[in-house]
């Protein structure tokens, strides 16, 4: 019994291990195929994000907004489902919270409340932006994939809108908003690098969506209900509630993740279009097994794979967008039940057997 | 103000518009009806017809040949449903996260495969001589006022999109495929105990949705517009698959539903020259679709539910 | 079929050197309680499972089939309980599915609806072809089944409980096309409960128990005592030594409950009954006689239209699964892997899924690690739950261990009233011995009220002091003290041969 705990976990592990080792593969093939110095772009991909103290640190500072939306998806996916409004609320928030920024600038807060005020805004516009899907699914039964993706393009919309209409710096000769209040961003820590205070909101906000989704009652009924809806009815739990909560939690920490960025990478709000990392969100979280402490972990593989990317991509001719096929092939091997599933099978035979050998007596009780 | 809209011509060329946008939606809801059928959700209708639109114009520019380029389209669309269905059903992969990433994939690859070809990320317009598909003027019918600037005058495919509904019709209906494919859906137990493979089925329904999103594809690059752009279906796959799950895979119903998300981006792009905020009326197309897929469950719901009572109320009258 | 032995993967012998035959032109039923043994048997003649020793010969010649197909291409035609219909597809559609007729490109819809023509001329099986399945009676639709396996050319045809779903005008009429089918000269395997339907229809009877033959005789050598007898016999008496019960307060009242299935038929008509406290009540009934879906009711899982249970003196309608479990009701459901429990989830986390709200469980909003888990290794231990550690994904562990699991939770949910749907189905002996000993304690102990439901006699003999018969969704009989019952009068109440009066049943709400 203890073996086959064993031998599942080490397949576990060794899936991911696989399926990014043929992802890596994949990548310097194509590398190797399209690019013109093919060497020095494997080289600049496998070991450019670490050359650097600048490259390193844009590792990180890609990590923050990783690791927002894979909790957000953590959540979503710990309650099985597919709510991908992540992705237009973060940059919604983005939006909101810039616009509240210049409204409250009056006030004159402090550098530290004053983002503060400004994430937990964030985190409020997400939360009821993502009830509107979790609604349509729980009350009405509407297919939750749909109302998200078509929400993501209405908040995109709006988002243009708000940016165009309220707070739009013509003074400036790209469309972007006024300059954000100095006092409203997050500083940096790092000098030399824009890596910035938002880390530590991030690893808190990891932190507590894991003790949430692990260490509370209502996190373990909501794992119950993405598990198995039919035994959290049985023991008594409110399924709806349940998955509304996980759902509307997962929209506020995307809704964070767009506040954190804007206000510690930005000057202005200028997003014109979806920034994506709600979608890589989906990735991150499924490289994590829906568990949000190994969601730093995997917020840093995928940031190595994407600034490798990036670094290609400006150092040579290979745009970075390849990255994008090797995420799926990531997560679709990362999933498949039966991806190496015939080898794993033949271990926990093989180890029955044997321990069947070793002690028939003990087997036959 | 309503004199501008409310005249002859305005109407022709509006009605015009509504057939032109639904077309793209019309074919890829029709192959969701295959998979709807046959029991499963296909969210992959947006990579598929992306990567169909892409196929389309690098087959079309490579070969110069209008035929090869729309082949190219419906191999290209066909090829996704190929690993969708590998993923799903032989890895075991969940569907829906096999759907998902590959949209994902898909938006990313065609960016990838445009800048390979094109040396830029955004479109193709002015680089790919790639090849339209012809359009097509009905003679007499062109001539009847109304009428005439509405439904003539159209891309080829947009007939073959209408002229697919009763194809499909007839393929659901009348062939032994659309049998067993109902079958699988409804009962996969009774299909597998009388030899029919659940899988295979399942498979082919796919690959024939890839089909008719390798048309919507070709369509959106080489009709709708002459050029692949980034992105360029914008959630018509969504919308397509909102509109088979509401008429609950009716290959007529879909058509109609189809139409009616037609109609709304219609009404967006109309009200694009007028005063109105052109941001929002950009959101206006999607804020429907959510509404109007509300509303139907609305309505199914408050269905369901008189039913359960009126089953009630007849055992406590007993 | 020869010598046929089946043994499952978690040891559970179902079939033992079984050996019988069927003769053509011959109706043979095939009788036996449930988990006698005879699904599997059906399974390994059409291919479904494999048999580990043993051999089918058909006509004087081997043959192995590897799948149902195979099974149906040697002329093996099978109706199931479930029927293997698609709803919206019409009667022909159904008929051919799988061997569709075609024409050019087209299916061949008017040859279908000849081929299903000319089966239901031949036999009397009177449908409609151009029918949608949905629009058919449930009579109907068997017809349709058996249509389906004789357009297939089958010459043995398996009727897998045919009558249980039929009304008594349909199963008239199902005899009657039955014995045309045998005067064409096809063989009928019968499976059935019913003994007086038996003794009507068949030419001979086998009887299995156990995994085993217990006999094999000609229909008029045979009455329904006798077959009962040898059905429901008991060949390994365990006794449980328990003090008489001490009635207390009523627990649960049960006044004229109703519940509906969801063909929209009563299966559970008008039912009245008490349970107290300290007290075990055992339900014993063929399954599918109401009492999985009175248990559903009770526990909130499933809805009653008419009536009134009361637990603790309250009633249950309209409140939530969780208000009803803190009125006192634990539940050991009747299936332990898709309602008892997540299998991804740990052993600890599935022992604490109806609790981790309590104060008991928690420090501030956090779940108070120490407390699961001391909680969770006191239940191992008290239970005998054979795991590696209490975080083991529940799945890893046996069928007889997952159950253990189940029992613990609910039996430490300081509940007192438990309802305990087939608690021993599919477990090993001695996690059965185990479950049964510590139901009769709590009850003795603690005092608390407890409805045990069970297919298996032995079980609903031992355990329970108060005993009821179902039978068509309602009692058939109601005995006050089970050591004065004997088996052989148990079976006759339960496969409806005898019914109580209404006077005697009423004592049940006494």
């Amino acid at each position: 019994m203890k073996k086959t705990r064993r031998i599942e976990t080490m397949f576990e592990i060794l899936r991911i291990v696989v399926a990014m080792g043929i992802a890596y593969i994949l990548a310097m093939l194509v590398l190797f195929l399209i690019s013109e110095e093919p060497l020095e772009a494997i080289r600049n991909f496998a070991m450019g994000p670490l050359s650097t103290k600048r490259r390193f640190s844009s590792m990180l500072e890609l990590m923050i907004p990783f690791m927002f939306t894979g909790s957000c998806m953590c959540m979503m996916y710990s309650a099985n489902r597919f709510n991908l409004v992540g992705e237009g609320v973060f940059l919604f928030s983005g939006c909101i919270i810039t616009f509240m920024a210049f409204v409250l600038e009056p006030l004159g807060l402090s550098s530290i409340v004053f983002p503060a005020v400004l994430i937990a805004i964030g985190a409020l516009t997400g939360g009821i932006i993502a009830s509107v899907p979790a609604v349509a699914r729980e009350k009405l039964e509407v297919n939750e994939v749909v109302v998200s993706i078509m929400m993501n393009y209405a908040l995109l919309y709006l988002s243009n809108y708000v940016l165009r209409n309220f707070m739009l710096d013509t003074s400036i000769t790209y469309s972007a908003s006024f300059a954000l209040p100095e006092a409203s961003r997050l500083a940096g820590i790092w000098h030399g690098t824009r890596l910035h205070m938002g880390i530590f909101v991030a690893i808190g906000a990891v932190i507590l969506s894991w003790l949430f989704l692990y260490h509370t009652p209502t996190g373990l009924s909501i794992r119950i209900c993405g598990l198995n809806a039919e035994f959290s009815r049985y023991s008594g739990i409110h399924v709806v509630a349940s998955c509304m909560i996980a759902q509307i939690l997962g929209g506020a920490l995307a809704g964070m993740g767009g506040a954190v960025q804007i206000l510690g990478l930005y000057d202005r709000f200028q997003w014109d279009s979806l920034t994506q990392y709600g979608f890589d969100g989906l990735l991150v979280s499924v490289l994590a097994k829906r568990n949000p402490i190994l969601v730093p972990v995997a917020a840093f593989l995928l940031a190595y794979l994407r600034i490798g990317a990036d670094i290609v991509n400006y150092s040579t001719d290979v745009p970075a967008e390849f990255v994008s096929v090797l995420q799926a092939i990531i997560i679709l091997l990362v999933a498949a039940q039966e991806f190496l599933g015939r080898y794993k099978s033949k271990a926990i035979f093989n180890a029955a057997r044997k321990s069947m050998d070793k002690a028939p007596a003990k087997e036959a009780n | 103000m309503l004199e501008t809209y409310w005249n002859v011509e305005w109407i022709g060329s509006f009605l015009f518009s509504v057939i032109r946008i639904s077309t793209p939606l019309i074919f890829a809801a029709l192959g969701a009806c295959f998979t709807k059928k046959a029991g499963l959700l296909n969210m992959a209708l947006e990579s598929m017809m992306l990567v169909g639109a892409l196929c389309g114009v690098l087959a079309s520019a490579a070969s110069q040949s209008l035929f090869l380029g729309f082949l190219g389209a419906v191999a290209g669309a066909v090829a996704i449903a190929g690993i969708i269905c590998y993923c799903a059903f032989f890895l075991k992969t969940d569907l829906y996260l096999t759907s998902i990433s590959i949209n994902l994939a898909a938006s990313g690859g065609t960016v990838f495969i445009l800048y390979l070809v094109c040396g830029q990320k955004s479109t193709s317009a002015g680089i790919l001589k790639s090849l339209t598909i012809p359009k097509l003027t009905i003679p007499l019918i062109e001539k009847i006022p109304v009428l005439g600037a509405a439904v003539s005058g159209h891309n080829v495919l947009t007939y073959v999109a209408f002229f697919c509904v009763f194809l499909v019709y007839f393929l659901l209906k009348k062939t032994r495929i659309g049998l067993r494919i109902k079958s699988v859906g409804e009962n996969p137990h009774a299909a597998e105990s009388v030899g029919i493979s659940v899988r295979r089925i399942q498979t082919i329904s796919f690959l024939i949705s890839g089909v008719f999103c390798g048309c919507a594809g070709a369509f959106m690059s080489m009709g709708y517009v002459s050029w692949f752009a980034r992105d360029m279906l914008a959630g018509r796959g969504f919308i397509s698959m909102s509109a088979t799950n509401i008429s609950n895979a009716s290959p007529f119903l879909s058509m109609l539903s189809a139409m009616m998300f037609g109609l709304s981006q219609a009404i967006a792009n109309a009200l694009q020259i007028t005063s109105a905020p052109a941001e929002l009326v950009s959101a206006l197309p999607y804020i429907m679709t959510i509404l109007l897929v509300m509303l139907f469950a609305l309505i199914r719901i408050g269905r369901r539910r008189r039913k359960m009572a009126k089953l009630a109320g007849a055992i406590q009258e007993e | 079929m020869q010598n046929i032995s089946k043994i499952y993967g978690n040891g559970f012998v179902a079939n033992k050197d079984i050996t019988f035959s069927v003769n053509e032109k011959e109706i043979l039923a095939l009788v036996g309680e449930n988990g006698a043994g005879k699904t599997t048997l059906m399974k390994i003649l059409f291919g479904m499972e494999q048999p580990q020793s043993g051999q089918i010969i058909l006509e004087g010649k081997e043959v192995r089939f590897q799948n149902p197909i195979e099974a149906i291409a040697a002329g093996i035609g099978m109706v199931h309980q479930h029927f293997m219909q698609a709803l919206s597809l019409t009667v022909a559609e159904n008929v051919v599915l799988g061997i569709e007729p075609t024409k050019g490109l087209c299916f061949d819809m008017e040859k279908a609806v000849r081929m299903t023509q000319e089966v239901s001329d031949r036999y009397d099986l009177r449908v409609e072809a151009r029918a949608r399945i949905c629009d058919l009676s449930i009579g109907q639709r068997q017809k349709v089944e058996i249509i389906k396996a004789l357009v297939r050319e089958a010459r043995i045809l398996v009727l897998d409980e045919p009558t249980a779903v039929l009304t008594p005008q349909e199963t008239e009429e199902l005899f009657e096309q039955i014995k045309i089918l045998r005067e064409n000269g096809h063989s009928i395997i019968f499976i059935s409960h019913k003994l007086d339907e038996v003794m009507r229809l068949c030419d001979r009877v086998t009887v299995l128990r156990r995994g085993r033959i217990i006999g094999s005789e000609k229909t008029e050598n045979l009455n329904e005592r006798k077959i009962s007898r040898m059905m429901v016999g008991r060949d390994v008496v365990t006794s449980i030594d328990k003090e008489p019960a001490r009635s207390r307060e009523t627990i649960l009242e049960c006044r004229d409950v109703v519940c509906l299935n969801e063909n929209g038929r009563k299966a559970v008509n008008q039912i009245s009954f008490n349970i107290h406290g300290g007290e075990i009540l055992g339900i014993a009934g063929v399954e599918g006689n109401g009492q999985n879906e009175l248990a559903l009711a009770i526990t909130g899982m499933g809805n009653y239209e008419c009536g009134s249970i009361r637990v603790n003196g309250q009633e249950i309608k309209g409140r939530d699964i969780d208000q009803i479990r803190a009125l006192g009701v634990a539940h050991i459901s009747e299936d332990r892997m898709r309602m008892g429990s997540a299998g991804e989830l740990s052993v600890k986390e599935n022992l604490i899924s109806d609790r981790m709200f309590k104060k008991e469980f928690r420090r501030g909003p956090f779940i108070d690690r120490k407390k699961v888990n001391d909680f969770a290794d006191a239940c191992i231990r008290e239970y005998e739950i054979a795991c590696d550690h209490r975080d083991e994904p529940i799945r890893m562990l046996s069928g007889g261990n997952m159950q253990k699991v189940i029992v613990a939770r609910e039996f430490t949910s300081g509940a007192n009233l438990i309802v305990a749907n087939q608690p021993t189905r599919g477990v090993d002996i001695g996690t059965c011995d185990m479950i049964r000993r510590k139901l009769i304690d709590k009850t003795r102990k603690d005092g608390i009220g407890a409805l045990l439901i069970s297919a298996d006699l032995n079980e609903v003999l031992e355990v329970s002091d108060r005993l009821l018969v179902f039978y068509k969704g309602k009692i058939a009989a109601y005995f006050e003290n089970v050591k004065e019952v004997t088996e052989e009068e148990l079976g006759e109440y339960m496969l409806g041969l005898k019914t109580m009066n209404q006077e005697q049943i009423r004592e049940a709400a006494g």
